[in-house]
């Protein structure tokens, strides 16, 4: 039997709700025995200072204070009187201690458990919830990044139905439409690659791809664009820098960090994206950074985690899905890297370090199924 | 020859923007372009503009808001909503944060043109109407001047209307007495067929009874014809 969302998450309600209210039962029950151990040590000094006063009546009648000392043991008996012995108390207040102890240790206990489960289902609760806002946030993202530029494709085909311009217009009104077009096919291809990720393991060859070509292949593409918005590339990639991954996927990496790099520009009037490469550990890494709107630091591992986008989608500061940087992960990830994002904060830029296995020195593993 | 109109676009996609500009341009309207929501609504503040295209996800600060705030602070230039954002929910709070029209996109550009054109015509209309006749309402103690669009209910409170619930006054008070349909009422407030149903128009007439009715729940002065529309009457009356 499945669940609407909307029932597992009244369930989960209603479920925090009795443990609350066992939490609380459990705290009346504490209490209770703490006040039933007093009330019992009541009436046990009330029936010691009865059998007192028994024991007083009878030396007063003139009973041998060794018969009544033999009647009530836990009185000290003399001539002048009886008095209830200190180690009858003691006695009573070491059980008392104990059992109060006992009581505080079982309590606590239950209490922990119960917490920890409340704990529990309220953070289950609060993950649920804001991965509902993220979906919904990403349906208003997508629809945004799909609609604008078939909107733009549409005007513009109308226009030049309806206009006829002139030759160097129609290359303007072109020159657009190709841009839109680039647009959709990225986000096409977005969220293609999100569902190649989650339908399983892709197939991914391992082979030995020269770092510096495919980040010069990159920056060729991505050329027009940065210029357009008055950005400019530098890469500082040695020649004999070589990771060992996919091709597609390497590139897809590196398609993806450079459009959000260019973004971030964009929303930020940034002028550089840097790209500079290096050999570590085994590693070949890359960093991108740009000056562009940057982000808080604590977000920094957000940002990799499906549908995630800064801020409200009515007040977008920056184009995008939340897909891109989640597909960087997962792709690098699938090929034994790492992928960082740092930024001293908003509006102070941002770097993203890729990090490949670089390839192995000798060239017979080239073509070898990544396993 | 007449001064041509005046049209804001807000939009921040930049080839929408630029596309949309040259074709009002061609049209013979003078075009601003902002892409930026709090930018946007300085602009819209200093005024000068016949008609303002209003884009909703906005970097900044989003388009219901700008309308909203710009509707509060008295400025009553037409607002087209144009936006991926386009269900029936998105619609409604477009116009209950004061929009004229909405149109979603992807749009064809001869409606957009069409519409831009019905828009800045019914506000002539209304301007003129309000110019022939008499400028001031007075009905059960509440007072409407159409020129200014500010008003004074039967409590004393100060009641400023939207334009869209002063044209609808309008065309009620110029049939007093009669049975307005509220197709008809859509039609002169809107244009033409814009929303899947009428409920948007009732929604206007509550809010006017809320302003000026001492008892909204039995209203004096807007009636309820069940099944055809409204009626309004200066004399209060039960319904």
């Amino acid at each position: 039997m499945t669940l609407s969302l909307e029932r597992k998450q009244a369930l989960r309600i209603a479920f925090i709700a009795i443990l609350c209210i066992s939490a609380g039962e459990v705290v009346w029950w504490m209490l209770d025995q703490r006040r039933l151990v007093r009330w019992e040590s009541e009436r046990i000094a009330a029936l010691h200072d009865a059998n007192r006063q028994a024991a007083e009546r009878l030396l007063a009648e003139g009973a041998a204070p060794e018969r009544v000392a033999a009647l009530f043991p836990a009185l000290d008996v003399h001539r002048g009187g009886a008095t209830v012995a200190p180690r009858a108390f003691a006695e009573i207040e070491a059980e008392h201690a104990r059992r109060l102890r006992q009581y505080l240790w079982e309590g606590a206990f239950f209490l922990v458990v119960l917490g920890g489960c409340v704990a529990v289902i309220s953070r289950t609760l609060a993950a649920e919830a804001q991965l509902r806002r993220r979906q919904q946030n990403f349906i208003a993202a997508v629809t945004h990044e799909l609609k604008s530029p078939i909107a733009s494709l549409q005007l513009a085909a109308e226009t030049i139905a309806l206009r006829r311009p002139e030759p160097a217009r129609l290359d303007a009104l072109v020159k657009r439409m190709r841009g839109d077009i680039r647009r959709l096919e990225d986000m096409v291809g977005r969220i293609l690659d999100t569902a190649t990720l989650e339908a399983g393991r892709p197939h991914l060859r391992k082979e030995r791809l020269p770092l510096a070509r495919l980040v010069a292949g990159v920056a060729e593409e991505f050329a027009e664009r940065a210029s357009e918005r008055a950005v400019k590339f530098t890469h500082s990639v040695a020649a004999d820098l070589e990771i060992a991954a996919d091709p597609a996927a390497a590139n897809t990496v590196l398609r993806n960090l450079i459009e959000n790099a260019l973004r971030a520009s964009a929303a930020a009037g940034g002028r550089e994206i840097r790209l500079a490469g290096r050999a570590k550990n085994g590693f070949v890494e890359l960093a991108v950074a740009d000056d562009g709107v940057g982000f808080e630091p604590a977000e920094a591992e957000k940002l990799f985690e499906k549908f995630y986008r800064p801020g409200d989608e009515l007040r977008r500061t920056s184009k995008g899905t939340g897909l891109g940087l989640y597909v960087v992960r997962r792709f690098v990830e699938l090929e034994r890297g790492w992928v960082t994002a740092a930024s001293a904060g908003p509006g102070r830029g941002a770097t993203f370090t890729v990090a490949w296995p670089a390839a192995a020195p000798d060239a017979a593993d080239a073509g070898e199924e990544a396993s | 020859m007449s001064e041509p109109r005046s049209i804001l676009v807000v939009e921040d996609e930049e080839h929408l923007a630029q596309g949309i500009g040259e074709n009002l341009e061609a049209e013979g309207y003078r075009v601003s372009i902002v892409g930026e929501g709090k930018a946007a609504l300085d602009m819209i503040r200093r005024g000068g503009h016949d008609l303002i295209l209003l884009d909703v996800m906005l970097p900044g600060l989003d388009g219901f808001s700008i309308c909203e705030t710009a509707r509060a602070e008295g400025i009553q230039t037409p607002v087209l909503f144009l936006t991926a954002k386009s269900s029936v929910d998105d619609r409604v709070q477009g116009l209950e944060a004061g929009g004229d029209d909405y149109l979603p996109k992807p749009f064809h550009l001869q409606e957009l043109l069409a519409r831009v054109k019905v828009i800045l015509r019914r506000w002539s209309w209304y301007e003129r109407a309000t110019q022939s006749a008499a400028q001031v309402l007075r009905f059960g103690g509440n007072e409407f001047d159409f020129g200014s669009l500010q008003g004074r209910s039967w409590d004393g409170n100060q009641q400023p209307l939207t334009q869209k619930e002063a044209v609808i006054l309008k065309v009620l008070a110029e049939r007093v007495g009669e049975v307005v349909s509220r197709e008809e009422l859509l039609d002169k407030a809107w244009g033409y067929e814009l929303f899947p149903s009428t409920r948007t128009v009732d929604n206007f007439i509550v809010r006017l009874r809320r302003r000026f009715e001492r008892d909204p729940q039995q209203p004096q002065h807007f009636h309820t014809v069940r099944g055809v529309g409204y009626r309004f009457t200066v004399q209060g009356e039960s319904s």
